[in-house]
């Protein structure tokens, strides 16, 4: 009960609240769309394929590592995590060490690619994006580097077609989807728990009615992971923020990422969900794509397997299941500390993850 | 074993009145359910496009003249009952969602029983507002978390998001139907020619393989 006397210290909070509300709305109204940019490296158009295109990033050092490099992330969010402004880019920081560095960006699939299958994506997309890289470049192999699903789609290609492929790099890739059974941090693998949790029929009932697995829909999943920081965003986070201009804008850029979430093709996403989340088909050797079994002892390839030891989405144990499946003596893990997202727009995960991956390719170039 | 039910305060002639008005609406809900889930709407639509037996036989004539028309009395028949099936989507979604609701209410109502239940040391070590914010988030967070991984919140989710599907499927039958007498393309109808147009690109581009063509140059870009 109240005392009947002010509570000085409450009430210079409060004003010190909604000073910095005041200001924070100020601030908002007069930052515009463009001036939030990212993915902002400068890149250019090689190859468009329906709505895939292949870009060639534009080099910012002299090359250092001959084979070229081909970045692919998933279906669910965008590449622009890989490079969200110049200070926090794992695409900048590779340029920097010398990379001949490409990208597939999926585009906004719609309810257009509702048919595509991951055998569309593995056998066709990134197939025809390898052969034009090396009609490009004269080279008749490439290095793939594959983030989350997109890590998962490198892999299969690398299985599929072992003789394009020079070297593996996947950060942030589950293998092994029942692998977080192993986890004992129970932050960890609540999408993995989640998607068991679904039934069959109701996963093709949400495909077929909105055409594909909605973005904001897996925005709302995602949220869930995280209760109490979804919860702040808006409020204690960004008053915290809203003093120093260069953390809102880097606030500001991850929201553009967050709310920059196509739709999951369709049936992709019930292949991503019910073959590989429920049915972990994968490291199984069932998993088949365009009639032919991905058998994960055909990476014969120099593999880098890449994952971050707080990843609240990809449970490490999830990522790190591949070293006992692939066919190469050549494999090497990098565990770094920091979560999911962390590991690519953290001021403090910022060099470590290109300085491990360009340091492991420069290893294996010349061979 | 059958409880005995209480005598109506209202005297044995409303009791009487209230038994009558239940037994109307059991049967009710039966009459629609059967109505809903039965064949009946079909056969209705078929019998009454045939008049029910009694027309003169000019059926090209009719055809064409419904087609000018629009829906008929079964046509219409059919339509309510879509209707009661998107009512009876919504009323699953309202009931699964309360569900939901009370299953995600509980950690909120242990994160606050902890924080108040807190020493005086703990509140004390927490003075500031952010500082009991802070604690605040933290029991809560933990509390959500651990919620989230039961089998009831799983379940309960799990319903909801079957509810919220269904609900919409019966909305975009309503908008088939309504897009169908206007002669306005249906999703369904987009589907088909999407299905149609991922398959030919699959068939063009394993025959550019087999032939060894090099599509992508054709659809290649530069900037």
């Amino acid at each position: 009960m109240s005392s009947g006397k002010p509570n000085w210290d409450t009430a210079a909070a409060f004003a010190e609240m909604t000073e910095k509300m005041v200001k924070a709305g100020k601030l908002l109204s007069a930052i515009k769309d463009e001036d939030v940019d990212v993915g902002a490296t400068p890149k250019k158009l090689v190859m468009r394929r329906d709505k895939v295109e292949l870009f060639r990033y534009e080099p910012l050092a002299a090359q250092q590592v001959k084979t070229p490099v081909l970045l692919a992330y998933g279906l669910i969010g965008r590449y622009t995590m890989a490079d969200l402004q110049e200070d926090r880019s794992l695409v900048r920081s590779l340029l920097a060490r010398g990379l001949d560095l490409w990208l597939i960006d999926w585009g906004q699939p719609n309810r257009t690619e509702r048919w595509l299958t991951i055998d569309d994506y593995v056998d066709d997309y990134i197939h025809a994006a390898v052969e034009r890289i090396c009609r490009e470049t004269g080279h008749d192999k490439i290095t793939l580097l594959g983030i989350c699903e997109g890590g998962v789609f490198m892999t299969c290609y690398a299985a599929l077609h072992p003789d394009k492929v020079k070297g593996l790099v996947l950060t942030i890739t589950p293998i092994d989807f029942h692998a977080d059974h192993d986890d004992p941090d129970t932050h960890h693998g609540f999408l993995n728990l989640w998607t068991r949790s679904l039934e069959r029929a109701d996963i093709d009932r949400l495909v077929d009615t909105y055409g594909g697995l909605p973005g904001e829909f897996m925005s709302s999943v995602f949220s869930l992971m995280t209760p109490m920081r979804s919860l702040t965003k808006y409020n204690v986070d960004l008053i915290d923020v809203v003093d120093d201009e260069a953390r809102l804008m880097n606030f500001l850029r991850m929201e553009k990422w967050l709310a920059d979430r196509p739709a999951h093709p369709g049936e992709a996403a019930k292949q991503w969900l019910k073959d590989l989340y429920q049915d972990n088909k994968l490291v199984k050797g069932e998993f088949t794509l365009s009639g032919r079994r991905v058998d994960l002892s055909n990476l014969t390839a120099p593999v880098l397997n890449v994952f971050a030891l707080n990843d609240h989405i990809i449970p490490p144990t999830c990522s790190r299941a591949l070293g006992a499946h692939v066919g190469t003596r050549d494999y090497s893990e990098i565990e770094l500390p920091g979560g999911h997202v962390g590991l690519f727009v953290s001021s403090k995960s910022q060099g470590s993850l290109s300085k491990g991956i360009s340091e492991w390719l420069v290893a294996r170039d010349g061979q | 074993m059958a409880e005995e039910s209480p005598a109506n305060p209202f005297g044995p002639i409303a009791a009487q009145w209230m038994e009558s008005w239940r037994a109307m609406i059991g049967a009710g809900k039966e009459t629609g359910s059967t109505w809903s889930n039965s064949m009946l709407p079909f056969i209705m639509k078929r019998a009454t496009e045939s008049g029910f037996g009694m027309s003169a036989g000019n059926d090209l004539a009719e055809a064409i003249e419904r087609m000018a028309k629009g829906p008929r009395l079964a046509d219409m028949l059919d339509f309510d009952r879509k209707l009661a099936q998107l009512t009876m989507a919504w009323n699953e979604l309202q009931s699964k969602l309360a569900a939901y609701h009370v299953v995600a209410a509980k950690p909120w109502m242990r994160a606050a029983e902890q924080f108040g239940a807190r020493t005086p040391a703990d509140t004390a070590k927490d003075a500031g507002w952010r500082e009991q914010i802070g604690a605040w988030n933290q029991l809560a967070n933990e509390e959500l978390i651990a919620n989230q991984r039961t089998g009831e919140f799983l379940a309960a989710q799990k319903d909801l998001l079957h509810a919220a599907t269904e609900l919409r499927a019966r909305q975009s039958e309503i908008a088939e139907i309504i897009a169908g007498v206007f002669g306005i393309p249906t999703q369904r109808d987009f589907d088909d020619v999407t299905r149609q147009l991922t398959e030919l690109r699959r068939e063009v581009r394993a025959l550019e393989r087999r032939l060894g063509t090099r599509g992508d140059a054709a659809s290649g870009a530069s900037a």
